[in-house]
């Protein structure tokens, strides 16, 4: 049973997620603050961490960065901020997953099983590599050469589709369905023009891709080039 | 020495001479120099001739000639150049009061424009001030509603544990949970719409841009509003090209079009949703059979906190969400349009509002490599 120690200092959020994750199989342990948090991490050495980002005494970049310089567990950061810069310090401070409040239970649960399988070693079908391009679905994260990329949900879920047949001729049929369902057939005209704008955002070279490539008369491979 | 000469000569001859630049001056001396000059010219002559020549007597032709050419022509000269020194005098003098009603106007403009950068100065320190309370109100919103978020999470992370044994409860607390969760939502919508509205006034809303297929965002966003509650009527074109907009955006503000329909049209009339592709930009179009929106105050409906209806009876809402949503379409390059009554009839009931987005510029065709 994995066990997940919640480093914040609202009890009241601290003891609902407990009790949610708890009803979901988990062990729980609470700290109030950063000092009882690294404390307790220490001590029990859980499999992941829930820490909020603003406490009092130690704020949780602090804690974050103290958890860093030691082990390198799985850190989800809670937090009330949500601009960009805030999410980037985030994740450049070793952070595994940056949720925003208000946020569901629910979604934070499935944000915890998708980090403790990857930890495990079964990476599945969630955390895609094509050569220097990861795709991580549960965060919705595109890294190319360590650089975030910013893609939209439509191009997000096209090339997870794409990746997800990798070396797989997709034909534009496949690739609408995938990416809106099958009740959106006359998407498929424009299929070429969404490829277009996605290799402009994840190619080097658009014009020479490494990435995506277009078998005519077929449709579209994954293939990563070296 | 010799330029110490030139120098003290010069100076006197261009001391006596700064005169004659004056008009008035050359023509007092002119006046009097020219007729005396005449006068002695004449005389000088006649006494000459008759005394030279011995041929004219020296009597009464003497003086005729005298009186005619040394007096009357000088007078005549005189006479002429009395007339144009009067001329010039009155023009001189108009002259002077032109530039000293000229001078005043000067230092009148310079007390106006002094008195206007002094007023320019206080508007801009009431502007800064206006901004900086601007300012504060919009980090007091953002404090507050940041602060809202971590009860938020609370209150919706224990209605999500509560309802997970909804079997076990009596119905009549399910029926208050379930309650509770809709009002819990909403205040979370809130919250959501006062921080990106604080976030955009502030500059600080990031779009995320791409093509984004307008059929499959408008029926998710009917399914997550409507669901099945309410007829709808479709007019959608076979082909709807994709449009270049913020996805989530888009369907925020879609979103919040047929909320709105739905909660300012009676349930049993049909909420249609057109959409028109036009040559460079779609749109769609939510129209609803409510009771529509007076002339009055369309120009209105898009400020901040203004209400279509006020009072008990009015639906719940807080004015935000068409002027948000505005503010989000034009920073797409978009356009949000309001067409009110829906009929001809100028008294007719029905709203539509409508969203028109640029069309994704067509790709150019790929090469034989790509």
């Amino acid at each position: 049973m994995y066990e997940i120690l919640m480093i914040d200092d609202d009890l009241t959020l601290g003891g609902l997620v407990s009790e949610f994750l708890t009803g979901q199989g988990y062990t729980t342990r609470c700290a109030a603050n950063g000092h009882i948090g690294l404390r307790n991490m220490f001590e029990r050495k859980p499999d992941l961490v829930v820490l909020d980002v603003t406490m009092p005494q130690i704020d949780g970049w602090e804690t974050i960065k103290r958890i860093r310089e030691v082990s390198d567990i799985p850190i989800i950061m809670l937090t009330a901020r949500d601009s960009e810069s805030d999410i980037l310090r985030g994740f450049s401070l070793g952070t595994d997953d940056y949720i925003t409040k208000p946020f569901s239970f629910a979604q934070l649960a499935a944000r915890i099983k998708a980090i403790l399988a990857r930890k495990g070693g079964s990476v599945g079908v969630e955390h895609l590599i094509g050569g220097n391009l990861e795709v991580d679905i549960p965060t919705r994260r595109v890294i190319r050469d360590g650089i975030t990329i910013n893609l939209t949900p439509t191009e997000f879920n096209l090339l997870v589709a794409l990746m997800l047949h990798k070396d797989e001729v997709l034909s534009n049929e496949d690739l609408a369905r995938h990416v809106w369902g099958t009740q959106y057939a006359n998407e498929i005209s424009f299929v070429r023009r969404y490829i277009w704008h996605l290799r402009h955002k994840i190619e080097i070279d658009p014009e020479h891709p490494q990435y995506i490539h277009n078998e005519r008369g077929y449709g579209y491979r994954f293939q990563a080039e070296e | 020495m010799i330029s110490r000469l030139i120098n003290r000569y010069k100076n006197f001859f261009s001391g006596k001479f700064q005169k004659l630049n004056d008009t008035n001056f050359s023509l007092k001396l002119i006046h009097w120099l020219l007729p005396v000059f005449l006068f002695l010219t004449a005389t000088f002559y006649e006494i000459i001739e008759h005394g030279w020549k011995h041929t004219e007597p020296f009597t009464i032709s003497l003086s005729a000639e005298i009186v005619f050419f040394g007096i009357s022509g000088p007078a005549a000269i005189a006479l002429v150049i009395g007339y144009m020194r009067v001329l010039v005098k009155s023009e001189t003098d108009a002259r002077q009061k032109f530039e000293v009603l000229n001078r005043k106007l000067e230092s009148e403009v310079g007390e106006r424009t002094a008195l206007l950068a002094e007023r320019n100065q206080q508007l801009d320190d009431a502007n800064r001030q206006l901004k900086r309370v601007d300012e504060m109100k919009s980090e007091f919103v953002s404090l507050v509603s940041h602060e809202l978020r971590a009860p938020l999470t609370a209150l919706n992370g224990g209605l999500e544990v509560a309802l997970q044994s909804t079997d076990t409860l009596p119905p009549s607390s399910r029926r208050i949970l379930e309650a509770m969760v809709k009002e819990s939502d909403r205040l979370t919508r809130f919250v959501q719409t006062i921080l990106d509205v604080s976030r955009m006034e502030a500059g600080n809303l990031t779009l995320n841009l791409g093509p984004v297929a307008v059929s499959p965002v408008l029926h998710r966003a009917v399914e997550v509003v409507l669901g099945s509650r309410r007829e709808l009527t479709w007019n959608l074109p076979d082909q709807i090209p994709p449009v270049w907009a913020d996805e989530v955006y888009f369907e925020q503000i879609l979103r919040n079009l047929l909320r709105n329909a739905d909660k300012y049209s009676p349930a049993e009339t049909s909420i249609e949703i057109n959409i028109e592709v036009c040559e460079d930009t779609v749109s769609v179009e939510v129209a609803d059979h409510g009771m529509g929106i007076p002339l009055e105050s369309q120009d209105k409906i898009f400020e901040r906190f203004h209400r279509g209806e006020t009072g008990e009876s009015a639906p719940p809402g807080w004015g935000l969400g068409l002027y948000f949503a505005k503010k989000l379409t034009e920073a797409q390059n978009g356009k949000l349009r309001l067409r009110s009554p829906l009929t001809l009839d100028t008294e007719g009931p029905g709203s539509a509002f409508s969203i028109s987005l640029p069309i994704v510029a067509d790709e150019p065709e790929e090469g034989k490599n790509v």
